[in-house]
């Protein structure tokens, strides 16, 4: 394990920067084995919540005590709410209690905070309960409106109908004022914050410390208020929708013998939302509306996943399916077997065993998968040269592509219907245990450039500047990079990295070099890369100065023998066939003893990058 | 006030008597909740549950138990019980740190003695131990903390790379620890 590359991840995970996939693996490698590590990163964490504590401005604090009564009134409000609904309702409702007249009770008097909304109201879950407290009311109203009218008592119903319209028609006003004036309130913060930025870029002009810290506080804290605003925005207008949903019911002529499908269950659930996180949308004829926990999918209807939203489905079977992020599922379907059509994302599923002739089928737009009971991981790019990937994990999945061609995909393997893919199945390889086996994976190629740390490479493109070998990283030399004495007088490290990229801007790659393997010592570089076929471009040369003899093997084979290059000119070997066999790729530079072309007759490779491709 | 009659007067209902409570309390509850939630607005969400609960259970209240332990007992069930919630949030996500990490908040939350647990006196240590730091390193202190920058940030003003700064963010709260925690044995020496 990486200690060192582990307690930086943690570094930059507490200090709230995103890790990349290798870096959390390491991260959360550390942290499940090792008991000291584990230990060391929770009380590093409860420093930094007692850092953050002590960060917290005194007007915070002050604002904190104020919040908690506020809370409470609201909970009483919203309480108080559904208490005088249910009142009504028991007032207006169809059967008196037994022994009593059916009397309304007394209101009791209660005083309502009454506050323009949003002052003063620091707390996210304290408009949510406001929100709540609406949307529990109009539930409630939604309820009553939608039972149908007692036959035996036809002006009684009449009456109460009435009432609750009249009741939903206030709702109705009440959420459209309440999200109206939030939405001022919002804009207006809008306006505050980019106000409040631009004084903070004034101020960290200024030489006055005092002005910037409260320049940046005062940022902040409007900052904070903004985006409590808008999440009150968001229940809000959630509880508008609810609202005006309880007025078309409550409007609507009751039918004395159709009973609603809630009440009777009659419509038939195709999948149930099992957990919902962030944006997911439930997609109908009728439009969209945001998928909650519970909620059934009918048939015919689809789901959008936003950029950070993940949706889990179940089925009656206990088929399940995650869907990831950025993700469309259309059609939905279970009459004669389970059919999701999958527009893009990505998803996971654990099918149950299907009947013979119902066997489950994920559609896409390059091909279909048909499942008679596997796990398996669906890959959709609309992009039709990508296409469809679809690994198993278990079992067995017959994919087709939109030529009609099929292959059966065993456990463990992958295949991918794209346009220009032969449909065949593979291995599904290992996961990347470094960058470089993961851009290996995701691009089949891995870039390594030499030269100065810090270069501007082109994205993706991983340096090299003469460090020894880094399990973490994957790649590097075999010695220390020590001093040694090059010439009588002058002292070089092993592998020397150099810069002439004011000679050549535009090509970074051969702009830059680690000269190494000089004076008949071989140096050993070595990349960590799977067994397979590779095709591997090595370059050497300088855009500055003569160099050279350059003297390079790959894998045991002679690539570059001796080559001197002229100033701007390069020993480029392109698309050497190799097989690893023993889990890395191995250059061995330097070492040509008896050179043709050097006076001490040693070689001095100056090396510029190598490209190594899989090769399918 | 003394806080045996600030209780007393609360339980009769009075609002500011409370409040003063709370001013005494407030920076206590949340050095224990940031000790377990590191979302700053879930912090402040925590807090005001922990003085709503103590508002309202305050008839349950025995004076045998100082007020300050009764408060971080209350604090320390309502961080368990977000933690649980958010470890059910998570239960159907693939493996992650995030999640190994709650699931260790918990266990952490759970056996720790919230008793023994003195948020307050960290707190006060902490102020001592930050006074005695280099001025290199509370300067970087100020800036994430206090001015609320990211690493990327203070990197491109510093010249520093963002990696860097993260490190030295974590050797100095190593610093801070280890300060704190021998003001904490000799304090107890001195007992």
């Amino acid at each position: 394990m990486n200690d060192n590359r582990a307690h930086q991840a943690w570094a930059d995970y507490l200090a709230g920067e995103p890790l990349s996939i290798e870096d959390e693996r390491i991260l959360l490698e550390a942290f499940q084995s090792n008991d000291a590590f584990r230990q060391e990163a929770l009380r590093d964490a409860a420093t930094d919540g007692l850092l953050r504590v002590e960060a917290t401005p005194a007007r915070d604090s002050e604002s904190l005590i104020e919040s908690v009564f506020e809370r409470m009134v609201a909970e009483n409000d919203a309480t108080g709410f559904i208490k005088r609904v249910d009142t009504r309702i028991d007032r207006d409702g169809d059967s008196p209690r037994s022994g009593e007249a059916a009397t309304p009770r007394r209101r009791s008097t209660r005083r309502r905070a009454r506050r323009a909304p949003g002052q003063g109201n620091r707390n996210y879950l304290l408009p949510a309960l406001l929100a709540a407290g609406l949307l529990l009311g109009v539930v409630l109203l939604l309820s009553q409106s939608s039972s149908g009218p007692s036959p035996s008592e036809p002006g009684r119903s009449e009456a109460r109908r009435d009432a609750l319209r009249k009741q939903a028609e206030k709702e109705s006003v009440r959420a459209q004022q309440a999200r109206k004036e939030a939405e001022t309130l919002v804009a207006g913060l809008r306006v505050q914050e980019k106000q409040a930025e631009e004084a903070r870029k004034a101020a960290e002009k200024a030489q006055d410390e005092d002005l910037r810290k409260n320049a940046e506080e005062a940022f902040l804290d409007i900052a904070r208020k903004r985006k409590a605003e808008e999440n009150r925005l968001k229940n809000l207008r959630e509880a508008e929708e609810a609202a005006n949903q309880a007025l078309a019911n409550s409007s609507a002529e009751p039918k004395p013998q159709e009973k609603s499908p809630e009440t009777t269950g009659t419509r038939v659930a195709v999948a149930k939302v099992e957990s919902v996180e962030g944006e997911v949308y439930i997609v109908s004829p009728a439009g969209k509306a945001t998928a909650k926990a519970e909620e059934d999918l009918q048939a015919g209807e689809g789901l959008e996943v936003g950029a950070t939203g993940t949706v889990v489905l179940t089925f009656a079977d206990r088929t399940r399916v995650e869907v990831g992020p950025n993700a469309a599922l259309r059609e939905l379907k279970s009459e004669g077997g389970k059919r999701i059509f999958i527009a893009k994302g990505e998803v996971h599923a654990a099918v149950a065993k299907q009947p013979k002739e119902q066997a489950m089928v994920f559609v896409t737009p390059h091909g279909e998968a048909t499942v008679l009971g596997t796990t398996l991981r669906l890959v959709i790019d609309p992009n039709p040269k990508e296409g469809t990937r679809l690994e198993v994990t278990k079992g067995m999945v017959r994919l087709k592509n939109l030529a009609g061609k099929t292959v059966d995909v065993p456990s463990g393997h992958f295949a991918v219907a794209a346009i220009g893919t032969v449909l065949t199945t593979r291995p599904i390889p290992p996961l990347p245990r470094t960058r470089a086996e993961a851009l290996l994976q995701s691009h089949g190629k891995v870039v390594i450039n030499f030269g100065p740390e810090g270069g501007k490479l082109p994205e993706g493109t991983l340096n090299d500047s003469g460090d020894p070998f880094d399990t973490g990283r994957g790649y590097g030399w075999d010695l220390p990079n020590d001093l040694r004495d090059f010439a009588p007088g002058r002292r070089m490290n092993r592998r020397q990295a150099y810069d002439k990229s004011a000679k050549l801007p535009d090509d970074p790659l051969k702009a830059t070099f680690v000269r190494a393997g000089w004076s008949n010592v071989v140096e050993t570089w070595r990349l960590r890369i799977p067994n397979g076929r590779y095709s591997v471009t090595v370059c050497a040369g300088s855009a500055a100065n003569e160099q050279g003899p350059h003297h390079v093997r790959v894998e045991g084979l002679q690539v570059i023998n001796s080559v001197v290059t002229p100033a701007g000119q390069f020993a480029e070997v392109k698309d050497v066939p190799v097989q690893v066999t023993d889990g890395e790729l191995t250059l061995l530079v330097g070492g040509a003893v008896n050179s043709r072309t050097a006076s001490d007759q040693s070689s001095d490779t100056s090396l510029n990058y190598v490209i190594v491709r899989s090769l399918k | 006030m003394e806080e045996s009659c600030l209780v007393g007067e609360a339980r009769n209902g009075s609002r500011e008597a409370f409040r003063e409570l709370m001013r005494m309390h407030q920076s206590r509850v949340r050095a224990y909740v940031s000790r377990h939630i590191h979302d700053r607005d879930a912090l402040d969400d925590l807090a005001q549950i922990t003085f709503i609960a103590a508002y309202r259970s305050l008839d349950s209240y025995k004076p045998e138990v100082p007020f300050a332990i009764w408060l971080v007992r209350i604090a320390r069930n309502r961080v368990l019980t977000h933690l649980r919630d958010e470890q059910l949030r998570r239960r159907h996500e693939r493996e992650s740190f995030a999640r190994s990490f709650i699931n260790a908040s918990i266990e952490w939350a759970e056996t720790e003695d919230s008793a023994g647990t003195s948020p307050d006196a960290e707190l006060k240590a902490l102020r001592g131990c930050m006074e005695k730091l280099p001025p290199h390193s509370a300067g970087l202190l100020r800036e994430h903390y206090f001015k609320g920058r990211k690493a990327a940030q203070i990197a491109e003003s510093t010249g520093k790379g963002k990696s860097g700064v993260t490190m030295a963010l974590l050797r100095i709260r190593h610093v801070l620890r280890e300060c704190i925690e021998s003001n904490r044995v000799v304090a107890e020496a001195g007992q």
